[in-house]
């Protein structure tokens, strides 16, 4: 067997994993409808270079979920950690465009902790206070599911004993991992959705908010959410 | 005590199966709004339409694979004060359709326009599938009342294009059908509005899809192409608190809320949970809220609550509504004061003179002639949308056999003018005979006022109401020929020209006008103003 040969036999492999994972489709449409809601969002923020990260955000979502549906799970957990952090820090660095520009320009990193941070972060009472008021009670639920959906896919990054054992590196379909990874993709694209949400929502216009009919939808149980799209 | 959860919205679309209570007469709107038939589910504020549809579109969810349900709420939007009926009937079509496309992606059947992100050679875009029509009919219609562009009407695709693009999306799909289920449908009290509603709602018949709609019971412009009896399975949602299973229902709904303490209290306490359960009516909002803000469950509390709640502040919902739609500011204070002042005293008296005799008979019910002024019957029809009084039946017949319409005061309301609600409610519930009421007559002196509800000093004069009391009487349609020509053999050629006549001055002028006709006459001018402050 050459080089040619072996990658051919895992791209055959690779395709097995595939065809079963496209079963699911439904499962694979809500994933691809949180994605396009990220990005349906970044159509409206005005600022172009916050526009073009949450579009990238969504574009980074939909790779990982090709990662997924072709077995490479470690990659699409990892993958999936990046655009939570890329997204939140979007977010973040939106309230402060000198840390953004240096961001952009690869003289800083994201940090995790400070986008996280309980005082100053995205779900902190400071910044949703700043731009969304209402929804400060709500913020620290939705900090404490991210904190944890990061710390979770964190694990595949680094490679914790027990996901040696998920991911072992063959290339095979596994039901259990497809499931969990739909499982934290919800939990991921919510926590940012939530956050622009805090971040963007009053900025829009009703003209805007009324194509952003998803949100209300999604985030139907917050009532000041409700409220702010016109729903009583 | 506990919070409970007052609004279906609050709740996660996973909790509602569990928290959902179902009797018989809950299955059978069920049933219709799984069926085939459109259906129409109609009930006042608070009593379960939102929480039925959802339970109905998860029941479908769960058992019928080939079918696509699809939740439209018609929010209060700032584009729905257009001006512009067919405007108003392109929004209402772009807003169902993007709720369609949303699920159809959650569904995976369609894609967003992310993928082009992702895809180096993607010619999706100019292909001729239809998804990208679908999204195309909605870019229009978008377009068209966002006003960006001038846009030729004519050029806008029509229902059919769309009911046929739904048939292609069904067929490539192995589909059946769409199911629509629109929520507080025609809840704005426009009355052109709520005639396009009815309109699109007739307009997406088809094979491939079914609309249901949950509206109020002040919902009365069908438009003319819509007949609600025969155009669609029309269900109330009531609740009879004379019903055998009404108080083991109302126990079922509050306990699937509820911890075990909680569930532990109730039961020792029933007789004050049943006072509390037989007050709101047949409303489970109300009386969740009623025990929500209970401080405590006992004799005291419940009396306090009964009172407060059923004595102010359901009044104070019901006055807030004319802050919200200002046009019927007039109509829904005047509906309150005769309600307060004259239906609730008059029952009070009926049943105090029943009491005095040693009779055991009690009411809550009142009746109202058909014929009684127009601005009458219009405060109560939006007192049914509160919820305050419920209008049980028509064509009832009263004294002398005429006939008029038979309202059910809330329970709460009447019991909370007793000094001790809870001891009172047995022997009053007890006693209580839907065959027993006052009645208020085609000319009643409590109408006193109702007819200054629309007096033209106070109306503002604005263009569309110039040229609406410049029409002539022959637009009212409720008039017959006849009367039209005796109306213009004494120069009342225009609506301005009725609208200034008094009934009496009608009698005095025409021969062949009696008391009757001149209300006939009178109402139909009012019915025609009344529908202009409805805007």
């Amino acid at each position: 067997m050459d080089i040619q040969e072996y990658f051919t036999k895992l791209n055959a492999e690779s395709q097995t994993v595939f065809e079963q994972s496209i079963s699911h489709k439904e499962a694979l449409g809500k994933l691809h409808h949180l994605s396009s809601c990220i990005y349906e969002m970044s159509n409206f923020l005005r600022d172009p270079q916050e526009k073009r990260i949450l579009e990238t955000v969504s574009a980074q979502l939909e790779s990982s979920n090709y990662s997924l549906i072709v077995g490479l799970y470690r990659q699409a957990f990892s993958s999936l950690r990046l655009a939570l952090e890329m997204g939140l820090g979007a977010i973040y660095f939106s309230a402060s465009k000198l840390e953004m520009h240096e961001w952009l320009d690869g003289r800083r990193d994201i940090k995790w902790s400070k986008i996280i941070d309980e005082e100053n972060g995205v779900y902190s009472k400071r910044f949703v206070m700043a731009f969304f008021s209402e929804l400060v009670g709500d913020a620290e639920t939705y900090r404490g599911n991210a904190i944890s959906v990061y710390r979770k896919l964190s694990e595949y990054v680094h490679g914790n004993n027990e996901t040696w054992m998920n991911g072992s590196i063959r290339v095979m379909y596994k039901d259990e991992l497809f499931n969990q990874y739909c499982n934290y993709y919800q939990s991921v694209t919510e926590s940012i959705l939530f956050s622009a949400t805090c971040r963007y929502a009053k900025t829009f216009d009703d003209t805007e908010r009324e194509s952003l009919q998803f949100l209300p939808e999604d985030f139907n149980h917050i009532e000041k959410i409700r409220e702010l799209f016109g729903r009583s | 005590m506990s919070e409970f959860y007052l609004r279906t919205e609050s709740i996660k679309q996973s909790d509602i199966l569990s928290l959902s209570v179902v009797n018989s007469t809950d299955r059978g709107i069920l049933e219709a709004l799984k069926s085939n038939e459109p259906c129409l589910l109609e009930g006042s504020r608070g009593t379960g339409k939102s929480f039925l549809m959802r339970v109905a579109e998860l029941e479908l969810e769960e058992g019928d694979k080939a079918c696509v349900t699809v939740f439209v709420p018609f929010n209060m939007s700032s584009l729905i004060t257009t001006d512009d009926n067919l405007q108003f009937y392109h929004w209402m079509m772009a807003k169902t359709l993007k709720y369609l496309l949303n699920k159809l992606r959650k569904m995976g059947m369609v894609v967003s326009g992310l993928t082009s992100n992702l895809l180096s050679n993607d010619h999706s875009d100019t292909e001729e599938s239809v998804e990208t029509s679908l999204k195309e009919i909605v870019r229009i219609f978008e377009d068209s009342y966002k006003g960006k562009i001038a846009v030729d009407l004519s050029s806008l695709p029509d229902i059919e294009d769309v009911k046929e693009a739904i048939q292609i999306i069904c067929e490539e799909n192995d589909l059946d059908r769409v199911v629509f289920f629109f929520d507080e449908a025609a809840h704005v009290f426009r009355p052109e509005q709520q005639r396009q509603f009815f309109s699109l709602f007739k307009d997406l018949r088809s094979p491939y899809i079914t609309c249901n709609a949950a509206i109020y019971p002040g919902v009365t412009h069908f438009g003319d192409s819509f007949e609600p009896i025969h155009d669609c399975v029309f269900k109330k949602l009531e609740r009879n608190i004379l019903e055998s299973d009404y108080l083991q229902y109302f126990k079922d709904i509050v306990f699937k809320q509820s911890d075990e303490s909680l569930k532990k209290e109730i039961d020792n306490q029933r007789d004050l949970f049943n006072t509390l359960a037989l007050a709101s009516g047949g409303n489970p909002r109300m009386l969740l809220r009623t025990l929500q803000d209970l401080s405590k469950l006992n004799t005291s509390g419940v009396n306090f609550i009964i009172k407060s709640f059923y004595r102010n502040q359901i009044w104070t919902e019901h006055t807030d509504l004319g802050e919200k739609y200002k046009g019927h500011r007039d109509v829904i204070d005047w509906g309150r004061d005769f309600l307060e002042n004259s239906v609730i005293p008059r029952v009070e008296d009926y049943n105090k003179t029943r009491r005095d005799k040693g009779t055991d008979e009690s009411t809550i019910y009142f009746w109202i002639h058909k014929d009684a002024p127009e601005p009458v019957k219009e405060s109560l029809r939006l007192l049914t949308y509160t919820g305050i009084i419920r209008k049980i039946d028509s064509a009832v017949r009263a004294t002398r056999s005429e006939l008029g319409t038979r309202y059910e005061i809330k329970y709460g309301c009447m019991l909370s003018l007793e000094s001790n609600p809870h001891s009172d409610s047995k022997e009053f519930y007890k006693n209580l005979s839907v065959k027993k009421f006052p009645e208020f007559g085609k000319n009643h002196a409590s109408y006193a006022g109702s007819e200054k509800l629309l007096n033209k000093h106070e109306l503002q004069y604005e263009e569309s109401l110039r040229s609406l009391l410049k029409k002539p009487i022959n637009v009212l349609v409720a008039l017959t020929k006849w009367q039209k020509e005796r109306l213009q053999s004494v120069g009342i050629n225009t609506i301005e020209d009725l609208h200034n006549n008094t009934e009496e001055s009608l009698i005095e002028k025409i021969y062949g006008v009696g008391p009757s006709r001149a209300r006939t006459m009178k109402n139909a001018a009012t019915a025609e103003l009344l529908e202009y402050i409805s805007g």
